[in-house]
């Protein structure tokens, strides 16, 4: 009897390598699809991961924004200006939204301010201990863990820094401008002593003139009288002159002025003790000088300090030599050039001490001095650097070592961008 | 008296040159230390008056000078601010300090005057 076909061991071999295949078949679709599953949760993963730098790249792209529009702000003002737009472009491609920011008693509301039912987030602004204002944003839809920490932790800190750093420099223009006031006391001083001498003197000379009966003619008295009102005018100018310059300006819009304008009233105000020092003064001003602009009185403060540096640099020099063997010479030069802009030159050179190249270097930096201690505060220089740098120029220094040095005042033509 | 007056400043010489020859003293005017030098080797005067802060030579070096050439001449200094008080030392020399008084200064000038006379 032939065995049923499942019992042939020719149908028993198929199904065993039928059995075989499916198997082999079976392992190599789980594998597959194993792979599959991992080539797909990769990809996701990639997706994911690129999304998420996308974000950072987003995010990134716009700190990076926020932080050159603030390093532009020159102002308290202008920072929260500065970073009310760059957070409005931002909100603006969200959904519509607003941002409002307090400080010091200021309110800037930018967008829509605050609309009820949108999303509301808020960080304090602080420093130096003191909470000094908020910083508020209205949007529509809730943000991300991630956008929140962009747009508000990042932005709260980096307004934070500049109002900070605003704050201070603000604090050392103020205190630079009691430094040069100090500076310009023997000055004004003089300034004021010189008119007064003679107004106390032709007026007590006329007294006694007349007690004594002594013989005055009408036409003499009438010139003493017309000399006395020209020196009380000079002293009230100068009185006028001291009033303008010990005002803090620095919050004022600016204004165009000539350089021209700025040496002759800061000459005004140290030429005498130029001539105590016996220091002769050159001047070299470029006739019809374009205007620039920005605040007169703190470039005033810088031309003031560069001449006493000046008037210092040449004491140092002639120290001990007989008045007649001193050459003690500054020369003030102003000039108009053309070139990647317009810009008009200023240039104060003195023949004193110098400086050796390791000091040139450092000159700018606060506190940095090479006067006895009595004498320089380190912080004329530095503060001048900020001032013409608050005025989109450049100070920079030329010396050699016992020939003298030069300060060369770079500032771009009003209006030229 | 013959008397020399040193000062860099037009108005304050005027003033007091006008003060000195109303009064009598018969003047030469200089702008600067050196001119005054110059002068006084020309012809001595019986006193100078001499303003401290001015270019060149201040009114203090004058003085070193004007004893280190000549005779005991009588000075009278007039200083505006910080001057050193020690030049006060030196003899025959008085410091009167800006603004002062005409009876101040006329003052001055009749003690310097005298004490010219007494060592002259």
């Amino acid at each position: 009897m032939v065995p049923p076909v499942w019992q042939q061991p020719w149908f028993l071999g198929l199904m065993a390598l039928l059995l075989g295949a499916i198997g082999f078949q079976t392992v190599r679709v789980v594998r597959r699809d194993r792979r599959l599953v991992a080539a797909n949760e990769a990809l996701r993963r990639e997706i994911s991961e690129r999304e998420k730098l996308d974000t950072q790249l987003r995010q990134l792209r716009y700190l990076y924004r926020l932080r050159s529009a603030l390093s532009a702000a020159r102002s308290v003002d202008e920072a929260i200006r500065a970073t009310g737009e760059v957070i409005m472009e931002v909100l603006g491609v969200m959904d519509s939204g607003g941002v409002r920011i307090e400080c010091d008693d200021r309110t800037w509301i930018f967008g829509d301010g605050e609309v009820p039912g949108k999303e509301q987030y808020e960080r304090p602004l602080s420093w130096s201990d003191k909470e000094r204002g908020r910083f508020c944003l209205f949007c529509g839809i809730a943000l991300s863990e991630s956008q929140e920490r962009a747009l508000l932790d990042e932005t709260a800190g980096q307004l934070v820094q500049v109002l900070e750093t605003r704050e201070l420099e603000m604090q050392i223009l103020q205190s630079a401008r009691l430094v040069s006031l100090g500076e310009m006391a023997a000055g004004v001083a003089h300034e004021l002593n010189q008119p007064l001498t003679v107004i106390s003197g032709v007026s007590e000379d006329l007294y006694l003139r007349l007690v004594e009966d002594l013989d005055i003619s009408p036409e003499q008295l009438q010139q003493k009288m017309k000399d006395v009102m020209e020196l009380a005018q000079r002293m009230a100018d100068s009185i006028d002159h001291l009033r303008v310059f010990s005002r803090d300006t620095s919050a004022e819009p600016g204004i165009a002025f000539s350089i021209n304008d700025v040496v002759h009233s800061s000459l005004r105000m140290i030429e005498a003790q130029l001539v105590n020092h016996g220091v002769s003064l050159h001047l070299d001003l470029a006739e019809e000088l374009p205007m620039v602009s920005g605040h007169p009185h703190q470039l005033e403060q810088v031309f003031l300090n560069l001449l006493a540096n000046g008037r210092d640099a040449l004491d140092e020099k002639w120290e001990g030599i007989p008045p007649g063997a001193r050459e003690k010479s500054l020369e003030v030069r102003t000039r108009h050039e053309i070139g990647g802009g317009e810009w008009v030159i200023a240039e104060v050179e003195d023949g004193g001490v110098g400086m050796d190249e390791a000091s040139v270097r450092r000159i700018f930096e606060p506190f940095f001095t090479t006067k006895e201690a009595d004498r320089g505060t380190g912080l004329g220089l530095s503060i001048s650097y900020a001032i013409v740098k608050n005025h989109d120029g450049q100070i920079t220094c030329q010396s050699r070592k016992g020939e003298g040095t030069v300060f060369r005042v770079v500032l771009p033509v009003a209006g030229e961008g | 008296m013959d008397i020399l007056l040193v000062d860099d400043d037009v108005a304050v010489r005027a003033m007091i040159g006008d003060v000195l020859e109303s009064r009598g003293h018969s003047l030469r005017t200089a702008g600067d230390g050196l001119e005054a030098l110059q002068l006084m080797q020309e012809a001595l005067p019986e006193l100078v008056i001499s303003d401290v802060h001015m270019p060149g030579m201040s009114g203090v070096e004058l003085l070193r000078e004007i004893r280190s050439q000549f005779q005991e001449i009588p000075v009278l200094l007039i200083a505006g601010i910080d001057v050193e008080e020690d030049v006060l030392e030196t003899r025959a020399c008085a410091l009167l300090r800006k603004p002062f008084k005409i009876s101040q200064l006329l003052a001055c000038l009749e003690d310097l005057g005298n004490q010219g006379e007494g060592s002259g």
